[in-house]
């Protein structure tokens, strides 16, 4: 009877997700109410969870109860700890979801409100909770070890150092564009710049109050925290209308690029408990609490989709990024579907805090599963928006003018009416001096939310401020990455070096802390700066490598992970692993293809470089400008040149696994795993 | 009396998810040797934690 019962609600949940899916991919035309993209892939990722991660766990991975996990056996109280397994997932879940899963729906939105949502809901289920399910168990067998060792140790040295370099690449090309989207949100915005100016002795503040005063007291330092945010955010209202402080918090994107790398070398180089550890703890909280009121308020207002199912950009004309929807729509959204970068994650902290090897699946599918929700979120906050607003927000002035009229005029000539005078009393309403070409994404999902949340509270009144406090959110955990990363890619730059020169690698070496924050900052920064200058806006050409990059890291981590599944005797259901890693494949390749060698110039960097570089020749770019299209052309040819290196990595890695396939397969080489030996947990029943 | 018990449970996870309860985790699991007091063992936990990628994108 049970059975049965449970059998029903099963169904009636799978019914009740295809039919919400079903509204939205068949309506034509006919307003289609938000809350349908909730349900839908709410139910998904039920029926996916109950099922799909059973299998995994049980017959794909067997998962062991009864086995004991390196937070049991190694328990030390500071970096293996028994966890409960809701603190564990609220963990990685706050570790995963940064502004990824929120950027890369918004953009991807120009294609239409389908492709996108169906994007993060299958690749999420099928691909991204696969992967970082599956690199968590390869952790949790081997004590913890990172992807790096697992691949120096089961596939072998050259994979490990493959997807080393992967992982520095992903990193460099991830700080810049995060970085770029920080830039483009705060650009020309006083209310904005000041509020995220002020974040900066706010979370010194706490630094302090945790290090002299309250020495660990997480949860007082945070609160103390907010509430000073919350007062930065109203307060940047006062800045933004005052004639004295307006102009001063008016910043340019160059002044605001040069402000960021600043910042990002200071955040590597200063003691970590004074102003990485407090922003971290302040936007872990305010992160889970935005994505919950988001959620909340969805429910709540129902909002009515404005963007078509599809649009004409499809065809690989869209104004906010080039390229046809496959595979560009595939790439844009990575975070929020397929996430290499999470597999960084399932073999860091995560796995020293399992308690129990089953724990496993909530952890790993489960919290993926959270992620991929927040960028169905994050597409219906997007797609609420009149397509003709959304357009002006973020489509570059290269691509629609550089005024109001010139841009409105282009939009509703492409089938979008917009009047300049809405974009004007937008603009107003959320206190900024202009909304149009306003790229990168952050700005045009802060109007989306502004939207939900005022309706939710306080109405048009409160729009301006709910608006700066999406923006807070955004700007707040962009930097918590940018902090972490930089620090986190300056000690992969002091471990490189460590051979060659072993006074940068030693610890506590201030040469080595300058040189090398020095070093990673540079690289991000140099991108940062051509993306600031790129006459198309930045993200066109920065967020696809970044999306190929992420991808291409998703694949190494997944290559490991069929090694591992062969080694296991698993051979009939490589499948589970090798389909996504097929996807990805071909997905990345086609895209870093057409990004190298595209014919379109707003598509192939090496098109790009030669028409500019014809231009000058004819002489048709002014002698003033010619020093600049130089470097634009330089730029271009660098993009194609890195395109082509991620490409090579994930080739190389692939003929690297597939040959330690073969050598097993025909015997040449043992099928031995390099994991713990068991040791029976003391919470499994029987036990002493 | 059951709601006060569940608030108690949800208020220690949060503790233990900010990272708030650390230190008493620590000290409940400290096995011999030299104990490290409350500021040494947060400065010692964030070293450890901000060498590896701890945020995602």
């Amino acid at each position: 009877m049970k059975r049965l019962v449970s059998l029903l609600v099963w169904l009636g949940v799978a019914c009740l997700g295809a039919g919400a899916l079903g509204a939205i991919a068949l309506s034509r035309g006919e307003p289609v109410n938000g809350i349908f993209f909730v349900v839908g892939a709410g139910c998904t990722y039920l029926v996916a969870y109950r099922f799909y991660s059973a299998f995994i766990a049980a017959r794909v991975l067997s998962l062991d109860a009864t086995r004991a996990t390196p937070a049991e056996r190694l328990d030390d109280g500071r970096d293996f700890v028994p966890t409960n397994r809701w603190v564990v997932l609220g963990h990685h879940f706050a570790a995963i979801a940064g502004p990824g899963p929120l950027v890369g729906p918004t953009l991807a939105a120009q294609f239409g409100y389908l492709p996108g949502t169906l994007w993060l809901v299958v690749g999420a289920v099928l691909g991204g909770c696969v992967q970082d399910f599956v690199v968590l168990f390869l952790s949790l067998r081997r004590d913890g070890r990172s992807l790096g060792q697992i691949a120096r140790d089961e596939v072998g040295r050259r994979a490990g150092l493959l997807a080393m370099a992967s992982v520095l690449g992903i990193m460099v090309i991830l700080l810049a564009v995060i970085a770029l989207v920080f830039v483009n949100a705060l650009k020309a915005s006083p209310w904005g710049a000041f509020t995220i100016a002020m974040t900066i002795p706010i979370a010194m503040l706490m630094g302090l109050y945790m290090r002299f005063w309250r020495p660990g007291r997480v949860m007082e330092a945070s609160a103390i925290g907010f509430v000073l945010i919350l007062a930065a955010v109203v307060g940047g209202q006062w800045v933004s209308r005052s004639p004295d402080w307006a102009p001063v918090f008016t910043l340019t994107g160059t002044t605001l690029a040069a402000a960021v790398i600043v910042y990002g070398f200071a955040a590597s180089a200063l003691p970590v408990w004074l102003l990485l550890a407090p922003r971290d703890y302040l936007s872990a909280f305010i992160k889970v609490g935005v994505m919950l009121a988001l959620a909340g308020g969805i429910v709540l207002v129902r909002p009515t989709i404005q963007m078509p199912a599809l649009t004409r950009f499809v065809d690989g004309t869209g104004p906010v990024f080039a390229g046809t929807i496959f595979p560009f729509c595939f790439i844009t959204i990575a975070c929020g579907a397929v996430s290499g970068f999470h597999a960084l994650i399932s073999s860091g902290t995560t796995p020293k805090l399992l308690t129990q090897e089953s724990d496993a699946r909530l952890v790993g599918y489960g919290s993926m599963l959270m992620e991929s929700l927040v960028g169905v979120m994050a597409m219906v906050a997007a797609c609420a928006l009149e397509p003709g607003v959304y357009f002006a927000i973020n489509a570059p002035a290269g691509i629609v003018g550089t005024t109001a009229q010139q841009a409105a005029a282009t939009i509703s000539r492409w089938g979008f009416p917009l009047d300049p005078a809405t974009m004007h009393d937008l603009a107003r309403s959320v206190g900024e001096q202009t909304l149009f070409n306003r790229t990168g994404g952050a700005p045009s999902l802060a109007v989306g939310m502004a939207h939900i949340f005022s309706r939710t509270l306080g109405g048009d009144r409160l729009l301006g401020i709910w608006y700066h406090f999406a923006i807070m959110f955004e700007a707040l955990f962009i930097l918590t990455v940018l902090d972490a990363g930089t620090r986190v890619g300056r000690f992969m730059v002091q471990e490189l070096l460590g051979p060659v020169l072993p006074r940068v690698a030693r610890a506590g070496s201030w040469t080595g802390t300058l040189l090398t924050s020095g070093l990673i900052v540079a690289a991000w920064g140099y991108f940062l700066y051509q993306g600031v200058l790129d006459p198309l806006g930045g993200i066109n050409s920065l967020w696809p490598l970044f999306g190929i990059s992420n991808q291409i890291l998703a694949a190494v981590a997944l290559v490991v992970a069929t090694t591992v599944l062969i080694k296991m005797g698993r051979t009939r259901y490589v499948w589970v692993t090798l389909l996504p890693t097929a996807w990805l494949v071909v997905v990345t390749l086609t895209g870093a293809w057409q990004k190298v060698f595209h014919e379109n110039p707003r598509i192939g960097f090496l098109a790009d470089a030669r028409v500019i570089e014809q231009q000058i020749a004819d002489g048709r770019v002014p002698e003033a400008k010619v020093a600049e299209a130089r470097r634009v052309v330089f730029n271009a040819r660098l993009d194609a040149a890195v395109t082509a290196f991620f490409a090579l990595l994930i080739v190389l890695l692939l003929a690297e696994g597939g040959l330690e396939w073969y050598r097993i397969a025909t015997g040449q080489r043992s099928a031995t795993l390099t994991e713990s030996p068991y040791v029976r947990t003391k919470w499994a029943e029987g036990s002493p | 009396m059951r709601a006060r018990a569940w608030l108690r449970v949800l208020w220690q996870r949060l503790r233990e998810w900010s990272g708030d309860a650390a230190y008493e985790t620590y000290l409940a699991r400290a096995r011999g040797g030299a104990v490290l007091d409350r500021e040494a063992f947060y400065l010692d936990s964030l070293r450890r934690r901000y060498e590896r990628p701890t945020r995602c994108c």
